[in-house]
């Protein structure tokens, strides 16, 4: 926002700050800003808080490259999970999609991204490097690659699965097709086509 | 009827604008997140070329339009035209190019292809012959022919479509008639002859051979270039020169052909 007579600069730099964040806009910015302004000093300490704990006591998991608080991150040491198993996911967020599931127990390994060759952003620039050494170190019996089901993460799959195959290790790709509670007639034919290759007997 | 014509012209133009909604053929670009589930799209479109648009929802799973919009697709779309983004209120995937899809080298030159174009065309102008030359070259890419050949094409197509297509029959320098040896390319738009050559500097040398591929693309001559079994060194040879030109134009490196290269495809 431009600085005005009106607007004290501590409330225009946080309107600036606020109207970076993804999916906020001037307006937005500038709502929140009024409100925290409005708001009890606990309240906006609080928020101030959690924003700094994030960034001191959040980093990545030197293993799995998840986020934790501890390194390696409690998945990685959970005895429990198996070990023979690594999962393959673009983002944390996509890894805690699939603990959701609960049918899940192996390990994960975060990316945070995929190739994109129209954007720039090649093997190098995401977590390859490390799952390799990673597979060589700890020597899965599975890698599933959970890689978006898109053209980025296909051709993310393809590259991974490109150089794990010479080492012997067996990859796979979760299944694509219909959406639960999905119709027909709005698949488009990629999804169709591979939900009846995968198709499954009854 | 002099007088009439760009007051009619102003009418048209305005006619257009109220229109709230159009249809058309589209490739889609390249696309990012936005919002909660929202992607914007930058679509090649047929009826009003290179623009932007958002589509709502599409990165839910139970999404219908999700699957009829990925990039390098050719989609008729219905687009809502509103004060800012316009937004896609229809998608129907017209060709999916499931084929290129499995290859990696097919589908990275679809992603170079993506970034050419995002960077060389205008804003909401269309530019004659872009989008059937994309097209085209997508359902080559699908066919299988080599993805190299098929970039060297679509690059030449697509300069010659912008307005700087290279000059390859006679030295840019001197207009000599150029011999079959060794002469180099110059950024400023054509080949170079071997005397000339010697007086610059910044020039890239090419063989007797990248300069027949030139040739035959410029004449239009397509199948010849790509069914001709050409070697690595040429296609790296024309590489240097179509990215060294086309980063000239557009006043910046390209990124995707960086990518194609760390990814190791050979």
């Amino acid at each position: 926002m431009r600085p005005s007579k009106l607007t004290a600069e501590p409330v225009s730099r946080l309107v600036d700050e606020l109207g970076r964040l993804p999916g906020i806009g001037p307006k937005s910015a500038s709502r929140l800003t009024y409100y925290l302004l409005r708001a009890s000093r606990e309240q906006a300490l609080a928020l101030a808080e959690a924003i700094l704990e994030l960034k001191e006591r959040v980093f990545l998991c030197s293993t799995c490259f998840n986020i934790t608080e501890t390194d390696p991150c409690a998945l990685c040491l959970d005895p429990t999970r198996d070990r023979s198993i690594i999962c393959v996911v673009e983002e944390p967020l996509d890894a805690l999609a699939l603990e959701r599931t609960g049918e899940y127990r192996g390990l994960y390994h975060v990316l945070h991204g995929a190739i994109s060759p129209v954007d720039g952003i090649g093997p190098d620039k995401l977590r390859i490097r490390e799952l390799l050494e990673r597979v060589e170190r700890e020597r899965p019996q599975e890698v599933i690659l959970a890689t978006n089901p898109n053209i980025e993460g296909d051709a993310t799959a393809m590259y991974i699965a490109r150089q794990l195959i010479p080492r012997g290790i067996t990859t796979s790709r979760p299944a694509s097709g219909l959406p639960v509670g999905g119709d027909l007639e709005y698949a488009d034919e990629i999804t169709l086509g591979r939900a009846l290759v995968g198709r499954r007997a009854l | 009827m002099g007088r009439d014509a760009p007051s009619e012209q102003f009418e048209s133009a305005q006619q257009q604008h109220r229109a709230r909604l159009y249809r058309s053929n589209a490739i889609i670009l390249r696309r990012r997140d936005t919002g909660e589930a929202d992607r914007i799209l930058t679509l090649l479109t047929e009826a009003h070329g290179k623009t932007r648009v958002v589509a709502k929802g599409v990165r839910r799973p139970g999404s219908r339009m999700a699957g009829h919009l990925e990039p390098f697709s050719v989609v008729q779309i219905l687009v809502a035209r509103t004060r800012g983004l316009d937004i896609v209120s229809q998608a129907e995937l017209r060709s999916a190019f499931s084929a290129m899809r499995q290859s990696e080298r097919a589908v990275s030159t679809a992603g170079y292809f993506g970034e050419l174009l995002d960077l060389l065309l205008p804003e909401e102008q269309v530019v004659d012959g872009v989008f059937p030359l994309a097209t085209a070259a997508l359902e080559l890419l699908d066919q299988g022919y080599d993805p190299r050949s098929v970039a060297f094409v679509f690059e030449m197509g697509l300069l010659r479509c912008l307005g700087y297509r290279p000059r390859v029959d006679r030295c840019i320098v001197c207009d000599a008639v150029l011999q079959p040896v060794s002469n180099a390319f110059s950024v400023e738009g054509g080949l170079v002859c071997q005397g000339c050559a010697l007086a610059r500097h910044a020039l890239i040398p090419l063989s007797v051979n990248a300069q027949k591929l030139l040739r035959l693309v410029d004449r239009g001559e397509i199948e010849p270039v790509l069914r001709l079994r050409v070697g690595a060194a040429v296609w790296s040879e024309l590489a240097v020169v179509v990215h060294t030109y086309i980063a000239r134009i557009a006043g910046r490196e390209l990124s995707a052909p960086r990518v194609i290269h760390e990814l190791r495809l050979d």
